[in-house]
């Protein structure tokens, strides 16, 4: 196999797991009392006659930022291998 | 395609980086009026600053080309076009997602939003006319890199230029320790992140222009038509 599919696979499973650990993180939220005099608050801080809650909006950016990043590296490694057997092909065409 | 050396070694931090940002930002203190979607700020804030660096890269490198002739700086100008689009993507969707808790709308045909939006177009356009523009499109397309990048600090000042519903660019050094660490750690991230995806493109452009040349070697062996 040659050396960018492997780099491209790694490159893919660290991406992957970065952002998926992540998220993880980010659902198992507790809020925590700070020292800066900023206000401690529990729940969504959700508004009368709002109906989407915080949590929901920061889930969803959160996860385009990962699907975006997901889909562009994926998109970038199956150029490479076009390429990748483009080269083939030509140096094939000149061994001959 | 041929990565440099040093590419694993970015990859690795900006994966400790994406997996030690999201703690942090959770440890931050939560936002007395938005709550927790103000979380989406320490993702919103480097998507765009990601997305005006890379403009700046893109017209940097167009510029190279335009002036010096150089394949490298052209190499480097659609690279940093097609990451300028993808964290300009990152932007323009995690900004309205905050702005509906916020203002209680996704989207304002404000100054700062509609020149962002203008700034993403410009690079979209960039990317269609690299592909399907046929000859001579590459240095139409260093203009308009050049131009596309002129929109930046025009996106950057115009909430302190107009009257904009828009934070103002003072609250990022308004925030405090607990706020203002997170913040750069996601700043530092997404640059190294940024750093990672750009050779990885680049590599991608490197290996095009390798079968370019080998496309030449055979037309003059006779090979190809």
């Amino acid at each position: 196999m040659p050396d960018w599919k492997t780099d491209m696979k790694r490159i893919f499973v660290i991406l992957f797991f970065a952002f998926f650990l992540g998220g993880a993180a980010l659902a198992q939220e507790a809020p925590k009392k700070d020292a800066e005099g900023f206000e401690a608050v529990n729940g969504d801080m959700m508004q009368s006659g709002e109906s989407i809650p915080g949590s929901r909006l920061v889930g969803a950016a959160y996860g385009f930022i990962c699907f975006a990043m997901v889909v562009w590296v994926a998109s970038v490694a199956r150029r490479a291998r076009r390429l990748e057997d483009e080269v083939d092909e030509l140096k094939k065409k000149l061994a001959r | 395609m041929k990565l440099r050396p040093w590419f694993l070694v970015v990859v690795a931090l900006a994966a400790l980086g994406l997996l030690a940002a999201p703690q942090l930002i959770l440890s931050a203190p939560r936002e007395t009026t938005m709550g927790l979607v103000q979380k989406i700020f320490y993702y919103h804030v480097p998507s765009a600053w990601i997305c005006f660096l890379s403009a700046f890269v893109c017209a940097a490198g167009s510029a190279m080309y335009l002036f010096k002739s150089s394949e490298a700086g052209d190499r480097l100008a659609v690279s940093a076009a097609e990451l300028t689009v993808l964290f300009g993507s990152c932007m323009l969707v995690t900004g309205p997602l905050w702005g509906r808790k916020a203002w209680g709308v996704y989207w304002v045909w404000d100054v700062r939003l509609t020149t962002a939006l203008l700034l993403f177009i410009i690079f979209i356009a960039y990317l269609f006319a690299r592909r399907y523009g046929g000859p001579g499109s590459r240095k139409l397309c260093a203009g308009l890199a050049l131009f596309g990048a002129a929109d930046v600090p025009l996106i950057y000042f115009s909430v302190s230029i107009w009257r904009t519903i828009h934070p103002k660019t003072t609250v990022v050094s308004s925030l405090g320790r607990g706020m203002g660490i997170p913040f750069a750690f996601s700043m530092l991230t997404f640059t190294i992140l940024y750093i990672a995806l750009l050779e990885m493109r680049m590599a991608l452009e490197r290996a095009r222009a390798r079968v370019d040349e080998l496309h030449i070697e055979a037309e003059d062996a006779g090979l190809e038509n």
